[in-house]
C-alpha cells in the first residue's frame, strides 16, 4: 500500500466517524444493553481497520516520526501521567475519581468495571497527550 | 548519512514536489531526507538512485 495523502485523511475521518457515531447512538439511541458490547466489538475493529489503513497511506519516513512521537509521547505519559498518579493518589480517592466519571452508576461506584474504565482512560489520556507533546516538539525541532 | 539529492535535483531542475510526486512520497519526508534528518530505507534509496539514474553508491555515502 502506497503513500496517499487523501487517502490517510479519508481513512482518520473514518475513525473518528465511526467513533463518535458509536457513541452518540449508544448514549441518545439507547439499544438494548445486550448488543452493546458485540457492537462496540465490530465498531473497536471497524475503527482499528480504518486507523490501519491510515497509518499503512503514510510514506516510511511520516510512519517512523509517527512511531518515534508514540514512543516518546508514552515514555512521557509514563513518567508525567501514570506513575505520579499511580504514587500520589491513595486508594480512598479513587473512589471520587470514579464518581466524576460521566454517566457514572451512584450503584457501580464499587464495581471493578468502573475502576478498570478508569485506569484505561487515564493511561489512554496520558498516552495521546505525550503523543501531542512529542509531536509538537519534534515539529519545533525540524 | 550524507546524500547528494538536492545536487541531482538542481542538474536535473526538478522541485522537491516533482520529485517527491516521482518517489510516491511526501514533499516534507523528502525534505528531511534532503537534509540528513530521515534516513530512507533500502528500498526507497534505491528508488532514488533509480529516478535520478545512477547507482545508489552516487547518492548516498
Amino acid at each position: 500500500m502506497g503513500y496517499s495523502r487523501k487517502r490517510y485523511w479519508l481513512s482518520g475521518a473514518a475513525v473518528l466517524a465511526v467513533l463518535t457515531s458509536w457513541i452518540a447512538f449508544v448514549h441518545l439511541g439507547r439499544p438494548p444493553q445486550a448488543i452493546v458490547p458485540w457492537m462496540s466489538l465490530v465498531v473497536v475493529l471497524l475503527a482499528a481497520g480504518f486507523a490501519f489503513l491510515a497509518f499503512f497511506s503514510r510514506d516510511e519516513i511520516q510512519r517512523q516520526n509517527r512511531m518515534r512521537a508514540w514512543y516518546y509521547g508514552g515514555t512521557l505519559a509514563i513518567f508525567f501521567g501514570v506513575a505520579p498518579i499511580v504514587l500520589l493518589v491513595s486508594n480512598a480517592n479513587l473512589e471520587a475519581i470514579v464518581a466524576a466519571l460521566p454517566h457514572a452508576p451512584s450503584a457501580a461506584l464499587h464495581a471493578p468495571k468502573m475502576f478498570f474504565i478508569l485506569g484505561v482512560v487515564v493511561t489512554l489520556l496520558f498516552q495521546s497527550l505525550g503523543n501531542y507533546v512529542a509531536r509538537i516538539v519534534m515539529r519545533l525541532r525540524s | 548519512m550524507k546524500n547528494r539529492i538536492k545536487v541531482l535535483r538542481a542538474e536535473r531542475d526538478w522541485s522537491q514536489a516533482e520529485l517527491a510526486e516521482k518517489l510516491n512520497i511526501a514533499r516534507q519526508s523528502l525534505n528531511a531526507i534532503e537534509n540528513g534528518k530521515a534516513d530512507p530505507s533500502l528500498p526507497l534509496g534505491m528508488r532514488i538512485a533509480k529516478v535520478f539514474g545512477v547507482q545508489v553508491e552516487e547518492v548516498f555515502s
